[in-house]
């Protein structure tokens, strides 16, 4: 085996080095905790928050049925969710060209939730130095202990985003109540074993690998970049070159040849990927700040100038001024007030009601009392917020002679009523061996509230 | 050879990750795509279905899904490497 295959063969099952992320105190930590805090109760109440007596974000499955607060999805309104995904992805292009990974740093599910999970691990094993320590010494009856207590901890935290998180596919109360008394569905059990075990690998193990080899938008989002989005850069001008010093020369370290960087690492201790930023822009780097909080507290006790490591622009790192507005930006959000306007107008401009007709499978047509007669299932979906009283109206053919069991059909708001009719027609009236013919469904309590729908009549060979 | 260099490079996790959270991906979509346009209660209608529950036939759609669609990234994933006789042909040519 030649020395090429023999590296990648070691490398192939080279062990991933756990990091162990240093606490962060400062501004962005703060921001970053209050960002977790509200994220995490959206998303741990919303299920429970009714509105005119159902979930007000409840995506039903089981009823094909999709509420998003006032609005009710169907099936038919794909295109609208499509739409809707659309305008998520411009949303991210638009807020990555102008401000480069906020969504990974803050607001990302994964950095959320391992953020959740770092902070419990780090109540029950302690800080870094201690983590490390723990995991290096030998197994005791205190590591156990802790070990045990962490992953408990964990797990419940999983179980509880598993549980919610099926929530919002099968109503909350229905769940809960299931999950108290035992008697949830396998299915539904199945998904919150699933999504347990999903997120505490995820947030306990996989971590910053699933932002390195999972994430499709921390591979793709440096093509939104330019030299104008914020990035968290290193100053390396003023930081270079780094070294350690005597804490009694920082007022003359420059006639040393030092630059700011006093090398104490603590960026690198507290990245959550393990990356040394000082290395300049790298696509691992989420965007957290912590190196910016960290490093500032290290400036702070020098008395240097904060902000070595910062917010900034590969333009004001060159000394070159920077453009808020630029085509880039500017084409991301006309794609975005575009979609959005879009999307508005169609939910707008939206059927509240439509119409699905089914032919009767079992039988082509049948002769009956020297007719033709059809056989359909006419599916009325009122989507309106109130009910309907229908009256249908079928047309296309000469004395077209439509048989129902009433005069008008009344269909409930959001539901779907399905209707069984006969149609007859005299044979010579028919075209040939399908005929078109059009069903008209007009609510009776909304003038011009109407949907016509094309059917096939089917009789013998003429 | 340099692409496949670094595909030798990654980690089993990425190699798993890569065949198994794309595929998830990929299901995801395609079940979503699937059931807007098909009611799994009106398929008995059409084809000999067995008569199960909506979440039922979802799921079961979704882990079919999946099936397909890693076993797709996993024979890539598979095929993407030449064979030996290439490897060699490759470094005596």
């Amino acid at each position: 085996m030649s020395s090429a295959s023999n590296k990648t063969e070691q490398s192939l099952y080279a062990k991933r080095e756990k990091i162990y992320p240093r606490e962060v105190h400062g501004r962005f930590a703060f921001l970053r905790t209050l960002s977790v805090i509200i994220l995490l109760g959206l998303f741990f109440i919303l299920p429970w928050i009714e509105m005119a007596g159902r979930q007000v974000i409840l995506f039903d499955l089981p009823a094909r049925k999709f509420h998003v607060f006032w609005l009710t999805f169907w099936p038919q309104d794909f295109l609208l969710l499509a739409f809707l995904l659309i305008l998520a992805a411009f949303t991210l292009f638009f807020f990555t060209a102008l401000a480069g990974r906020l969504w990974c740093g803050y607001a990302c599910p994964q950095t959320v939730w391992t953020d959740v999970y770092l902070w419990i691990e780090r109540k029950v094993e302690g800080s870094r130095i201690k983590q490390i320590r723990l995991d290096k010494a030998d197994w005791s009856l205190n590591k156990i202990l802790r070990k045990l207590l962490k992953h408990f901890i964990w797990l419940l935290i999983a179980g509880a985003t598993a549980v919610t998180y099926v929530s919002y596919f099968t109503s909350e109360k229905a769940l809960s109540h299931g999950l108290f008394s035992f008697q949830l569905g396998g299915w539904e059990l199945f998904w919150i074993g699933f999504f347990t075990l999903a997120t505490y690998i995820n947030a306990g193990f996989m971590r910053e690998q699933v932002c390195k080899y999972m994430c499709p938008y921390a591979r793709f989002q440096s093509a939104m970049f330019d030299n104008d989005t914020l990035i968290i850069s290193y100053d390396e001008k003023r930081g270079e070159p780094r070294g350690s010093r005597r804490s009694d020369v920082h007022t003359d370290y420059k006639k040393e040849g030092l630059g700011d960087c006093i090398n104490c690492t603590m960026c690198v201790q507290v990245c959550p990927t393990g990356i040394d930023i000082r290395d300049g822009l790298q696509y691992e780097c989420i965007g957290c700040s912590a190196c910016i909080d960290v490093c500032d507290d290290v400036m702070d006790k020098m008395s240097y100038p904060k902000g070595l490591i910062r917010y900034t622009t590969q333009h004001a790192v060159d000394g070159k001024p920077s453009k808020i507005l630029r085509p880039r930006i500017v084409i991301y959000f006309v794609l975005l007030v575009l979609f959005s306007s879009l999307f508005i107008y169609s939910v707008s401009q939206r059927n509240i009601i439509d119409l699905d007709i089914i032919r009767d499978r079992n039988q082509l047509y049948r002769e009956t009392s020297g007719l033709i007669e059809n056989i359909y299932t006419l599916k009325l979906i009122n989507k309106d917020s109130r009910n309907h009283e229908f009256n249908i109206n079928v047309d296309g053919i000469e004395d077209l002679i439509l048989l129902i069991d009433r005069d008008s059909i009344s269909v409930e708001s959001g539901t779907v009523y399905d209707l069984p009719v006969r149609v007859r027609a005299k044979e010579e009236d028919l075209v040939g061996r399908s005929t078109v013919i059009h069903f008209t469904i007009s609510a009776m309590d909304q003038t011009g509230l109407s949907i016509k729908q094309e059917a096939k009549f089917l009789g013998p060979n003429p | 050879m340099e692409t496949l260099a670094r595909i030798g490079s990654m980690s089993v996790v990425q190699r798993v990750a890569t065949v198994l959270w794309l595929s998830f991906l990929m299901a995801g979509v395609a079940t979503g795509f699937f059931f807007s346009v098909i009611d799994p209660l009106e398929l008995k209608y059409c084809v000999d279905f067995p008569e199960v529950s909506r979440t039922a036939a979802y799921s079961i759609g979704f882990i079919l899904f999946w099936l397909l669609t890693s076993t797709s990234s996993l024979l890539a994933a598979f095929f993407i490497y030449p064979t030996k006789e290439t490897k060699a042909s490759k470094s005596q040519g």
